[in-house]
């Protein structure tokens, strides 16, 4: 059986989010980057339609619920097509993980000003930077997510990368 | 159909008999993308169709069972990627046929995630070449008769328009895609139950599910034994294509070209007679179909239990497992939909089926799901399943889930 040690950290993430994030997408690239920046946990990120996703963080999804307090919600979205809310009432956290509460508080406020999809760009190119295979990381992404990868949101990805240190 | 033939015994036709008939149907997709949209593009429409042909070039042995076992051992590149690698290789035959232009732009767009255009809509959309083609292949080799795709009129009815797509309601945008006009409607709830009906019963048939398992935890065993160098017991030559795979290297494009279902199956003979008695009792229940036995829990969980059954289960396997070190316990989980069956992408435009207004212009194409209520109706299906050794061990989870289903 996968281990699950890592419950904990998605609920202080969420919590840490004042008790909110929204989208299935925005919680798995804002782990991503946040483990990149030493949240401790050691999910194995692979490459998905929407950039790197680990299997192993839904799942811990799953336990938060059921050892925790963290709750999800449907809504409709654009079209009535569903988009989920992660919820937690559990008090902000002191740490995230390994991180220190203020400073992951403080990716998290950069990384809600961002949409979803700069989020998923962002972390697509810092993957794809990280890859042994990948010999030019931006050029891979624009192959890969050519609309989504248009000079603006790249531009704005590129900038959150540098403005987290990644 | 990778292990399928163990259940379907007709289930052995070649992934160059499917490639045919994806390039067929590109063909015919193409034609009609012309026809509707008065527009002619030879290139693209060459560059669609032998994209559509050459799709699955990078599957590895017995397709995605070895894509899981690898990535336990080491992770390589998705199939996808290697497709792309395999096509646009300039030491590669292909590249030399196709020219080193037209090889990298087919490389380039079997990577892509979403359409630029319309023409990457018959390589990967609900309504694309491959998936055309395997619903009604498989079906037919298999010999069920359940999943039968209305492909003429599915064809017929097929629309080209600009599709909305939101991202999590996040950020809304238009690309380019197909839908089907309202007299599709039928055939289209037709299309989604052959495909539903189709994994639950073939796809996902629970023995070749467990055969996919175990041959996945051979291969991890096997992959143990070469990293601690004690290789000896696998018998693998030194030039094995088995053993860079195993030793978890970084594979070249040539080296993954050389794994195929018939060096596995080689070595799964060979290892039947392992000094490593578990990899040995391994081989041999894969060389004679004695397969583990299964504990279906995502179906008895559907017979009514409480929300949080499946989950105080895992929890007390975990327990068990530690308490019985020694016993192999498979896990074997996927959420079945009938639009898609990516756990993690969410529904969005381009995995839904769409259908258009004959009133209005076709401006604005809608869910099939809003239309229809068969479609309307149906569930997500989460499949748990554990796969275990012997009967008594069977018994143990069963009693472990009678105990926790309403604990």
């Amino acid at each position: 059986m996968r281990d699950s040690e890592h419950w904990q950290v998605v609920e202080q993430v969420v919590s840490a989010n004042d008790g909110t994030l929204v989208g299935k997408t925005r919680l798995q690239k804002t782990i991503y980057l946040l483990q990149a920046l030493g949240l401790g946990t050691s999910y194995d990120f692979e490459y998905h339609h929407y950039g790197p996703y680990a299997e192993g963080l839904a799942e811990d999804v799953e336990w938060a619920k059921f050892l925790g307090n963290l709750k999800t919600k449907e809504k409709p979205g654009h079209h009535q097509v569903p988009y989920t809310i992660f919820e937690t009432t559990q008090p902000a956290p002191t740490v995230v993980g390994e991180l220190s509460f203020s400073n992951a508080k403080s990716v998290l406020i950069r990384l809600e000003k961002y949409p979803a999809v700069v989020l998923e760009l962002a972390a697509t190119l810092h993957f794809l930077r990280a890859s042994s295979t990948t010999v030019d990381a931006e050029k891979e992404l624009k192959i890969r997510k050519p609309d989504k990868a248009a000079s603006e949101r790249l531009a704005n990805a590129k900038s959150l990368l540098r403005e987290l240190g990644l | 159909m990778g292990l399928s033939e163990f259940v379907f015994p007709g289930a052995t036709h070649t992934r160059f008999a499917h490639s045919i008939g994806v390039f067929n149907n590109a063909r015919r997709l193409v034609d009609l993308v012309e026809r509707q949209t008065g527009k002619k593009d030879p290139q693209r429409a060459l560059e669609t169709c032998l994209t559509a042909l050459l799709h699955d070039l990078g599957h590895g042995p017995f397709s995605h069972t070895f894509e899981k076992a690898q990535k336990k051992i080491h992770r390589q590149k998705k199939h996808e990627e290697w497709s792309a690698d395999i096509i646009s290789n300039p030491e590669g035959e292909i590249s030399k046929i196709l020219g080193p232009v037209l090889a990298t732009s087919i490389a380039s767009r079997l990577k892509k995630k979403d359409p630029s255009d319309i023409f990457d809509s018959i390589v990967a959309s609900q309504f694309d070449a491959d998936r055309l083609d395997y619903l009604r292949r498989d079906r037919h080799a298999t010999g069920v008769e359940i999943g039968g795709v209305d492909f003429e009129w599915l064809l017929d009815a097929l629309r080209v328009g600009e599709i909305t797509v939101s991202h999590e309601n996040d950020e809304i945008y238009t690309v380019p895609g197909l839908y089907l006009s309202e007299k599709g409607l039928r055939a289209a709830e037709g299309y989604l139950l052959a495909r539903f009906h189709l994994y639950e019963q073939v796809y996902l048939h629970k023995a070749t599910r467990c055969m996919e398992s175990m041959l996945e935890q051979l291969l991890v065993s096997a992959s143990k034994e070469v990293k601690a160098g004690s290789q000896s017991c696998l018998f693998l030559t030194k030039d094995s294509a088995l053993t860079p795979f195993l030793a978890g290297q970084e594979l070249s494009t040539a080296q993954y070209c050389a794994l195929d279902d018939f060096t596995l199956w080689a070595s799964i003979t060979a290892w039947c007679s392992s000094t490593n008695t578990s990899i040995a009792e391994m081989a041999r229940r894969l060389a004679n179909r004695r397969l583990y036995k299964c504990v279906d829990i995502g179906r008895l969980q559907q017979r009514g239990s409480s929300e949080h059954a499946l989950m105080r289960f895992k929890k007390a396997i975990r327990e068990y497992q530690i308490a019985n070190p020694d016993h192999i316990l498979l896990e074997d989980t996927v959420a079945l939909s009938p639009y898609t069956l990516h756990g993690y992408d969410e529904p969005g435009a381009l995995q839904k089926v769409l259908i258009g207004k004959d009133e209005g212009g076709d401006k604005d194409p809608q869910d099939v799901a809003s239309r229809s209520t068969i479609v309307g109706s149906l569930e997500r299906v989460t499949i748990f399943r554990m796969y275990v050794e012997d009967e008594e061990k069977k018994c143990n989870l069963l009693a472990i889930w009678e105990r926790e289903k309403n604990a």
